[in-house]
C-alpha cells in the first residue's frame, strides 16, 4: 500500500492523476491512497449538464474553471477543502464481492472514522455522503475501470455558502425534495465542529497517518506525491482533461 | 426540447430533456447527479430509446436491456426514467 501526501494542485490536473492512478493499480496490484486538495474551481459529475448546473458566465467573470469528473455525482465549488482518492483491486479484500453501494459504504466508513478520531462527529448517508449534524461535509464517487475501483470524495474544510452558490445552480426540485428553504442549510465545513479549524496541510497529514495507522498490518508506504508521476498522469489523459470539449460536452 | 427534473426518492436527481413527437422520442439527454457503470454506456441508453414510442416503452423491457448488458444504475431505477420521459409525454 502506498499513501500519497499531495498538494493542492489544479482540478483538471487532478483528475489526470486519478484517472492515471488507476492504471497504476491495474500495473502494479498496490492499493493507493492520495490526500490532496484543488484550487478553486467548480468540479462537476460525469453526466450533469454544465450549463445546467453552473452560473458559467459567473465563472467565467471570477476566474473559477469548471471540470468535469470521470465519476457521476454532483457539482461542488471546491476551495478549501481535501480530497482523498483510494484506488484498489477489485479483487482486494476490503471490497471484493460487494456490490457498488457496499463499496462506498466500506470507504466511507474509513473517512468517517478519520473524521471521528479528529473529533467530528460524522455519519453516512447513503448513497454518497457523508453528514455532520444534518448538514454534508463530504461527497463521494466511484468509477470501476480494468479491474480498478476508485474512489474519491471531498471533505469540506470551510464553506462559504454565499459563494459556493453564487456559482453552483440549486434546482428547485432538489430543495424541494430536501424540504430546505434554502440551500445555507444543505453544506457545512468539518471547521465549524472544530475546537480550533485546521488548515489543508494539518487535516491532510492527519489523514495520512490516519490511513497509516489504519492498515497497519499492510505495511503503507507515505510518500510525497511524485512531480514523474503527475507529470506522466498529464501526458496520458491531458489530452481528455486539458480540454473544455470534455468539461463542457453537455 | 422539452425538460423535466425528478428528484427519486432515496435517489439522485434525474434531468431528462427530451424531444418527443406524437409519443414517439426524437431526441434525448439523460442528465443528473447519478451514476451508471460503465459510465459511456449513457450514449447506448439515450440511443436505445431514441425512436420508441413512450407508451409502448415498459419497465421489463428497459429492465431487460441494462441487465443484458451489464450495467449498474445507482440514484435511479428503470420506472423513475419511464416517469419522467411520461410526464414530458402528457405535458405536450
Amino acid at each position: 500500500m502506498i499513501v500519497y501526501r499531495d498538494v493542492k494542485d489544479r482540478g483538471d490536473i487532478n483528475i489526470c492523476v486519478d484517472e492515471f492512478l488507476i492504471d497504476e493499480v491495474n500495473r502494479t496490484n498496490e492499493v493507493i491512497w492520495r490526500f490532496y486538495g484543488p484550487k478553486p474551481c467548480v468540479y462537476i459529475g460525469r453526466f450533469q449538464s454544465a450549463e445546467m448546473e453552473v452560473d458559467l458566465e459567473k465563472c467565467k467573470s471570477d476566474n473559477i474553471p469548471v471540470f468535469r469528473r470521470a465519476t457521476g455525482g454532483g457539482a461542488v465549488y471546491a476551495n478549501n477543502e481535501l480530497t482523498y482518492t483510494v484506488c484498489l483491486p477489485l479483487d482486494n479484500p476490503l471490497i471484493a464481492g460487494l456490490s457498488i453501494g457496499e463499496s462506498y459504504k466500506v470507504i466511507i466508513d474509513i473517512i468517517i472514522a478519520g473524521l471521528r478520531s479528529l473529533g467530528v462527529n460524522a455519519s453516512f448517508k447513503p448513497i454518497n455522503d457523508i453528514l455532520v449534524d444534518g448538514k454534508k461535509v463530504s461527497g463521494n464517487a466511484q468509477t470501476r475501470k480494468n479491474g480498478v475501483l476508485l474512489q474519491h470524495g471531498t471533505l469540506l474544510l470551510d464553506v462559504d455558502v454565499d459563494l459556493m452558490f453564487s456559482y453552483l445552480k440549486v434546482p428547485d426540485e432538489k430543495l424541494k425534495y430536501k424540504y430546505v428553504q434554502s440551500v445555507k442549510s444543505l453544506v457545512v465545513g468539518i471547521n465549524s465542529f472544530l475546537d480550533k479549524p485546521l488548515k489543508f496541510e494539518e487535516v491532510r497529514d492527519f489523514f495520512v497517518d490516519f490511513i497509516v495507522n489504519y492498515f497497519k498490518s499492510d505495511n503503507p508506504l507515505v510518500l510525497d506525491m511524485p512531480k514523474q508521476l503527475k507529470d506522466n498522469a498529464k501526458v496520458e489523459y491531458g489530452k481528455r482533461y486539458f480540454d473544455n470539449a470534455w468539461h463542457l460536452k453537455f | 426540447m422539452i425538460q423535466f427534473d425528478y428528484k427519486v426518492k432515496n435517489g439522485k436527481l434525474l434531468r431528462i430533456l427530451a424531444d418527443i413527437d406524437s409519443g414517439k422520442i426524437i431526441s434525448l439527454k439523460i442528465r443528473g447527479d447519478f451514476f451508471m457503470h460503465p459510465e459511456d454506456f449513457i450514449y447506448d441508453l439515450e440511443s436505445f430509446l431514441v425512436g420508441k414510442s413512450v407508451l409502448d416503452l415498459d419497465l421489463k423491457t428497459l429492465d431487460e436491456y441494462l441487465h443484458q448488458n451489464k450495467v449498474e444504475v445507482i440514484g435511479f431505477s428503470s420506472i423513475d426514467l419511464l416517469y419522467c420521459l411520461n410526464q414530458i409525454n402528457d405535458s405536450l
